[in-house]
């Protein structure tokens, strides 16, 4: 076991991070619940969406989207598609709320633009065919 | 870490993202028999990371309020404590008993292995304090 903890890595599309001195890792995969110290045996893990606890020099925690959780040596690759960390999960869940907010935004912008092109489209459909008919 | 390190930034194309876009892509016979998950809005996995962050939040919350544990926990840890306290002092002075009986020493054995009994299950009871303390 080490004195050092572990090294969390967290790779993202957008980046990678690493926690160093990680003593304690709580991991929610899709086997349930498991708890991660240094010197744990190799591991891969499909991970559930939700927050990982980790335990360095406080506490904190980690909202993912789900991924894999590679356990190798004194070192935790955890790999998926979106990741922040907070020092509470009620900061996490607020940080959670605003990039919902911001993504539903997004959304029907990208929608309401959606309709308007398929309206512009369908109208010049029905003028081709009138100088087709013509 | 700061969340714009790994957060996607306003302006980075959020909905190009090509699992919310395409089509799950359907698994090559003979490789498994899971069936692909079906594909999920944006806002449907934010929801979704939402809904279990929150219910991680009430599960610790809980956990907080109920450090002991629940009241099954508590009976079964109070009987194997009394159990470890009330066997070993019993034990003794039956055993004790008995070999008075046979050697004719009146209450001598008895007594003796009755505070022997006393004494390890005092031992026993420490014991068992300290390991359920560690584990806590």
């Amino acid at each position: 076991m080490s004195a050092r903890g572990l090294r969390l890595y967290l790779c993202t599309p957008f980046g990678e991070e690493v926690v160093e001195g990680v003593r304690h890792l709580r991991l929610e995969a899709h086997d349930g619940s498991l708890g991660v110290q240094p010197g744990h045996e190799p591991a891969l893990l499909g991970l559930l969406p939700g927050a990982l606890t980790l335990r360095a020099e406080s506490e904190s925690f980690v909202g993912t989207e789900g991924g894999f959780a590679w356990i190798e040596g004194e070192s935790v690759r955890v790999i998926t598609r979106w990741a922040a960390r907070a020092e509470s999960l009620q900061a996490l869940l607020a940080l959670l709320e605003t990039r919902a907010e911001r993504h539903s935004r997004l959304e029907s912008e990208v929608q309401s633009q959606l309709r308007r092109h398929e309206g512009a489209t369908q109208r010049a459909l029905v003028g081709l065919q009138r100088q087709v008919t013509r | 870490m700061d969340p714009a390190a790994t957060d996607p930034a306003p302006a980075e194309p959020a909905l190009t993202d090509p699992a919310a876009t395409e089509p799950a892509l359907t698994e090559p016979e003979g490789l498994g028999s899971a069936a692909p998950e079906p594909p999920v809005s944006i806002s449907g996995r934010d929801q979704l990371l939402i809904a279990r962050i929150r219910a991680q939040e009430a599960k610790r919350l809980k956990a907080e309020r109920e450090p002991v544990g629940s009241l099954w926990r508590t009976v079964a840890q109070v009987g194997t404590l009394g159990w470890l306290l009330a066997l070993p002092p019993v034990g003794g002075a039956f055993v004790g008993h008995l070999l008075d009986m046979r050697l004719q020493t009146g209450i001598t054995w008895a007594l003796g292995l009755l505070f022997l009994g006393l004494l390890s299950g005092a031992y026993f009871f420490w014991r068992a304090v300290q390991e359920a303390q560690d584990a806590q």
